[in-house]
């Protein structure tokens, strides 16, 4: 399972993510984003910690992000990890973030 | 309890329904290994369940070229599957008319984002298009690991970079095309993510230069020689017992 973790910083909320997101652990995780973007505007999915991401969980995140931006929730990564990144980089992660944006 | 002939019907009904899954997986993945005098091309294909998401697939062209397609489609299972076999769907209708690796893959994503958006799926995808008169290999890339070129020339490996979009997301997308000369002996190595993220019992991680080294130590070697040391060292690695995702892979070698 992921060891999660949740710091108010002004007005956001930063949940800290520790292990694996892939099939198995990715519900926990969808499951109290979704719990806090009832009172939260604004979340920081902090990764430092995770070891390895898997097309599922990257998956899951991104719906979870652009799904929640037509709602004006703001849903971030923060403190990626370079191996991450770089998977990120391959899939395009970042580019659909930032078009997205702009639509 | 249930009744033993309610659980032999029940038990009946399971072998049907995995009987059906796996045959309809063996429909799905429909790659034949090709050898003509210029070139030899083989794929492996293991899912992690009876029916699952990575796509290997061959379309050979009038002209004499071939469309090679590898993809992972998010997720596992039947869901997965289903998702694949939606792709192979598109993918055969757009490739009676086109055969650009860019054109393809905008045109796959066109027809499939109203429906993986409905699914909140998404595929990474790379087509390539080798002609082996010419022996030119040009490619596209949509979120799918480099491929791998292993050169006669160096002995060595170099990623075939190229950067794109998965497909499913967003549209409309354009895609860059890259394209190289290949040269005898050289041979072109295309894997899913399941490959590299592999993991043994301590839970590390097959990683692309084990992968890289087994390439560069059996690839003079034969290529059907290359991929089953490649596959031995798979089942080796996780001690035999199920994979956790699924894997694909498929290797070229210029003759």
């Amino acid at each position: 399972l992921l060891s999660i973790t949740k710091q108010k910083q002004q007005n956001e909320l930063v949940i800290g993510i520790k292990g694996t997101i892939d099939l198995t652990t990715i519900g926990q995780l969808i499951e109290e984003m979704e719990m806090e973007l009832v009172d939260n505007s604004h979340i920081a999915l902090d990764l430092s910690q995770v070891e390895l991401i898997d097309s599922t969980g990257i998956g899951y995140i991104l719906r979870t992000v652009l799904s929640n931006r037509s709602q004006k929730k703001d849903i971030r990564m923060i403190n990626i990890p370079e191996m991450i990144e770089e998977t990120f980089e391959i899939m395009g992660v970042n580019q659909i973030l930032d078009m997205n944006h702009h639509v | 309890m249930m009744k033993l002939s309610e659980l032999a019907k029940w038990h009946q009904r399971f072998d049907s329904v995995e009987a059906m899954t796996r045959h309809l997986q063996k429909i799905l993945i429909d790659f034949h290994p090709i050898q003509t005098d210029h070139f030899e091309i083989i794929g492996f294909n293991q899912s992690s369940e009876m029916i699952g998401g990575d796509y290997i697939g061959l379309i050979p062209k009038h002209d004499g070229s071939l469309i090679i397609s590898i993809g992972d489609v998010m997720g596992k299972g039947l869901t997965a599957g289903f998702l694949t076999g939606m792709i192979h769907g598109a993918l055969s209708g757009i490739t009676l008319q086109e055969h650009d690796p860019d054109k393809i893959l905008s045109s796959l994503n066109k027809a499939l984002i109203y429906d993986f958006q409905r699914f909140n799926a998404f595929a990474t995808f790379l087509v390539s298009l080798y002609d082996e008169k010419s022996r030119t290999l040009s490619w596209a890339n949509a979120g799918q690991n480099y491929p791998l070129l292993w050169k006669s020339e160096t002995k060595q490996c170099q990623p075939l970079e190229l950067k794109g979009i998965m497909v499913g997301v967003l549209d409309p997308l354009a895609y860059k095309v890259d394209q190289i000369r290949l040269e005898k002996g050289d041979i072109v190595f295309w894997y899913t993510d399941g490959l590299i993220e592999l993991r043994n019992s301590h839970r590390e991680q097959y990683g692309i230069n084990r992968v890289r080294s087994i390439i560069e130590r059996f690839s003079e070697d034969g290529l059907q020689n290359l991929v089953m040391h490649l596959q031995a060292d798979l089942f080796k690695y996780c001690e035999d017992s199920k994979f956790s995702d699924d894997i694909s892979f498929i290797a070229l070698k210029v003759l």
